[in-house]
């Protein structure tokens, strides 16, 4: 199915695309809302609000456009809100308000990091499993290519070659799609 | 950029001089991936498997709802994927909640409300007009107030003693029929200081504005566990 074909099935609120969106996005708007609210309930929140607002929003959606931009920025918003909202709250009960808070700054500051954040969650999530695994072990974790074969009972060769499929793609993925949607 | 070098580099493999030299270009780049690959909040685990099916079901509740209003949104027929349609099914209706029927409507009739219905021409800083002003039963501090808008119905809960919940439990707002037989969703929260919620029903067919603490299993279903009950508009006379 394409992605006009989705929008457009989406758009009539027909279940099983509302299904199948959030399954290819879901993930990401997820990671998204994590990263700008730092609170998995919020997130969540945060992640049923985003496909609500798609939703509404979705008649003014180009379909030749690509959904990925389109839901990044309202994903990024919802949470800002939600942000927001939080903030207020938190500050209004303290009483102090600072000018400075970086959340007035947000949009200004964080616009560039979320897209990367989206974009490479999108390619972490397009590599096999066993590929992605070797990568976190590797970036997250911090083991070497002999440790992770090691962990995982894997021929260092294995690793090393399953290491660099994985970079390789992820450079593929990567490498042309950096600009910052509007 | 060379990919295959860029994969090497990406890898943690060691670079001749003489390849390094051919990436000069990029290494920042790279490098501002590698940093990202070492974060944790980009390798945060998914979402719950529950969040799927309160998404869909959310926004299928307002699309049924507004494509029974508005004529518009109606253009493509929906296909629904349990053979019925959309338009005659409130997709958060499950068999349990049928048991929150007549003695709750009684419960919340008798309850002591002091309900205030005005119309008034509108806020200031350009929200929708307010339609319904309510105040919580059994004094409690705070109020709901309710707008019509394009998108729907607005409803402000403001409950402050509806405090932040622990992990693992939220609070779930629901707009209850007439006949007491159906629930809309119309959003979750942690804590009840203005909280907006949104409704694509309309408050004359599901007047009763329920609000009840979930726990995060996935049940999309009420749990009937209810911590505030609100009435939106006066009883019939």
């Amino acid at each position: 199915m394409t992605g006009a074909e989705l929008i457009a099935r989406f758009r009539a609120g027909d279940e099983s695309a509302i299904r199948d969106l959030y399954r290819d996005y879901g993930r990401v708007v997820f990671a998204i809302a994590r990263r700008v609210l730092s609170d998995r309930s919020l997130a969540e929140e945060a992640t049923q609000q985003t496909f609500l607002q798609a939703w509404r929003s979705a008649e003014s959606f180009d379909p030749a456009r690509d959904l990925g931009p389109w839901l990044h920025t309202i994903a990024r918003r919802v949470a800002i809100d939600m942000l927001r909202r939080e903030n207020r709250r938190r500050a209004d009960a303290l009483d102090t308000v600072s000018d400075r808070d970086p959340v007035l700054r947000l949009d200004a500051l964080d616009i560039e990091d979320t897209w990367r954040v989206w974009q490479v969650r999108r390619a972490i999530e397009q590599l096999p499993d066993d590929e992605a695994q070797i990568v976190r072990l590797q970036h997250l974790d911090g083991y070497t290519h002999s440790e992770i074969a090691a962990r995982l009972s894997m021929p260092l060769g294995t690793v090393k070659s399953r290491s660099f499929r994985a970079h390789k793609r992820l450079v593929q993925l990567l490498g042309h799609v950096e600009e910052v949607p509007a | 950029m060379n990919e295959d070098l860029a994969a090497r580099y990406l890898a943690g493999e060691p670079l001749d001089d003489a390849e390094s030299a051919l990436l000069l270009d990029d290494r920042a780049e790279l490098d501002a991936l590698t940093a990202l690959l070492g974060d944790a909040e980009l390798w945060a685990e998914d979402p719950p498997a529950g969040l799927e099916d309160l998404v869909v079901d959310r926004v299928a509740a307002e699309a049924s709802a507004v494509r029974a209003t508005d004529p518009r949104r109606a253009v493509a027929p929906p296909v629904t994927t349990g053979g019925a349609a959309a338009a005659d099914v409130i997709p958060l209706q499950r068999a349990r909640r049928r048991t929150l029927v007549a003695s709750l409507v009684s419960a919340a009739a008798a309850a002591l409300v002091a309900v205030i219905v005005t119309v008034s021409l509108g806020r200031d800083r350009g929200e929708p007009p307010v339609r319904i002003e309510v105040a919580l039963p059994d004094a409690r501090p705070g109020g709901v107030s309710v707008a019509d808008t394009a998108s729907g119905l607005r409803i402000n809960l403001d409950a402050p003693d509806l405090e932040r919940l622990p992990d693992g439990q939220f609070y779930q707002a629901w707009l209850r029929s007439l006949d007491g037989e159906r629930l809309v969703a119309v959003g979750t929260f942690h804590s009840g200081d203005d909280v907006i919620l949104w409704a694509g029903v309309k408050v004359e067919d599901f007047p009763t504005l329920t609000v009840t603490i979930e726990p995060d299993d996935g049940d999309a279903a009420s749990s009937g566990n209810r911590v505030l009950v609100v009435p939106l508009l006066p009883p019939a006379s």
